[in-house]
């Protein structure tokens, strides 16, 4: 059993590293998810683990814990919604928005393994012929390294792809790799991974149309929150859509958001906001 | 209640796959293999079929194919749940008229997920369109 000193620096280098949240009564999820990472690097007890990240000699372990203490659970498609609004009203609209540009920008920020990004990738592909030229771009960042490899992989398992997935998205756009299952090429082209910090400085990722970041900041803490809400603000269009996860709000950001009426979830930037930034 | 056919040749499958539909509401009836499937359907035809691949006397995708062609046969929806996971059999079993996939082992979220993909059940109402 780990003390709660020890939880509480564990927390204190979650909350250095991605801003995550983990309060002191979260002793059982540091356990249950820093016992693996501890037996997979040769550590005797979780406490050696966390005396190792205390004295710093690799800076990289900290890294590891923080890695797997973030790391979610996420599906294709997941809550389908959003999913459905960015085909049947955010493409529509923005198609028509930029029909001089020809080109859509979109960010998945916190992307876990890359369903998300993957998902919207598949929607791009099945609208090929409503976009005509006007060329989509997918980035798809966060802050941990594996997860970026695993998503650039756009590998999984059986389980995975029968979580979300139509059997007909799944002959579409994958293929059978041994008794895993790959997205296809034509899919895994349209997204670029990038290791990205929602906490650090983001400038060379540019303007982007719509902004997916679902189930990140509600797990972060309210400094952090507030800080990565900002951020995402600031690169995101003036008509441009925020898609936080159901549930989620942009407090913190409330200035430089405001929730679209009947549409869980997404946000548009607020008038004052837009007005204050011209 | 929507109505759903249990066909495996595994009693314990069927139980499984019974309790996961029942608390998802379904009404449930299972059959051991294909030409028992095919009698309860000329009887009364359900609204939902979860189909087994591999069993003996007729096997469902000799099932399905039969069924198709019977009076109202094209109405239930078509699961198949088999552990033949290949790209080839999935595709042979859509073009014979299956309507969703699931490939075994299954757990309830595949059920629900895939019951949703062709509209059993609804998404607790969250369907935009």
């Amino acid at each position: 059993m780990i003390t709660p000193e020890e939880v509480s620096f564990v927390a204190g280098e979650a909350k250095r590293i991605s801003g995550l949240a983990i309060r002191p009564t979260q002793a059982c999820l540091v356990e249950h998810r820093l016992g693996p990472l501890a037996r997979a690097e040769g550590f005797e007890t979780i406490s050696a683990l966390i005396n190792a990240m205390r004295r710093g000699a690799d800076p990289k372990m900290s890294m590891q814990a923080v890695e797997v203490l973030s790391s979610r659970e996420s599906w294709f498609f997941r809550d389908r919604t959003p999913f459905d609004q960015f085909r049947n009203d955010m493409l529509p609209v923005l198609a028509r928005a930029r029909g001089r540009e020809r080109k859509i920008r979109i960010w998945c920020a916190g992307v876990a393994n890359g369903q998300e990004a993957y998902s919207l990738a598949m929607i791009l592909e099945e609208e090929t012929e409503r976009l005509g030229d006007i060329d989509v771009e997918i980035v798809a960042t966060d802050f941990c390294a594996r997860a970026i490899e695993r998503g650039k992989a756009g590998a999984f398992s059986q389980f995975d792809v029968q979580r979300g997935l139509s059997i007909h998205r799944l002959i579409g756009h994958f293929e059978q790799s041994g008794k895993d299952w790959r997205i296809s090429p034509e899919i895994r082209r349209r997204v670029l991974f990038q290791q990205h910090n929602l906490l650090e400085s983001s400038a060379k990722l540019g303007m982007f149309d719509v902004i997916f970041c679902r189930n990140v900041v509600s797990a972060m803490t309210p400094d952090a929150r507030k800080v990565s809400l900002n951020r995402l603000g600031r690169h995101l269009a003036d008509d441009g859509y925020l898609v936080l996860g159901e549930g989620e709000t942009a407090a913190g950001a409330v200035d430089m958001f405001r929730a679209v009426r009947g549409r869980r979830g997404i946000f548009e930037k607020s008038r004052a906001d837009i007005a204050q930034a011209a | 209640m929507k109505t759903c056919l249990v066909v495996d040749d595994s009693r314990v499958i069927r139980k499984v796959a019974r309790r996961i539909l029942e608390d998802l509401q379904f009404e449930c009836d299972e059959a051991g293999d294909g030409a028992s499937a095919l009698e309860k359907c000329r009887a009364a035809m359900p609204d939902a079929i979860l189909l087994d691949w591999n069993m003996p006397v007729m096997n469902g995708l000799d099932f399905m194919t039969a069924l198709r062609r019977e009076p109202s046969g094209d109405q239930p929806v078509v699961v198949f749940c088999t552990t033949e996971n290949d790209m080839g059999r999935i595709t042979e079993a859509l073009r014979a008229g299956a309507d969703e996939y699931i490939m075994k082992p299954f757990d309830s979220e595949i059920i629900q997920s895939k019951f949703e993909e062709v509209g059993l059940i609804g998404e607790q109402g969250r369907r935009a369109s």
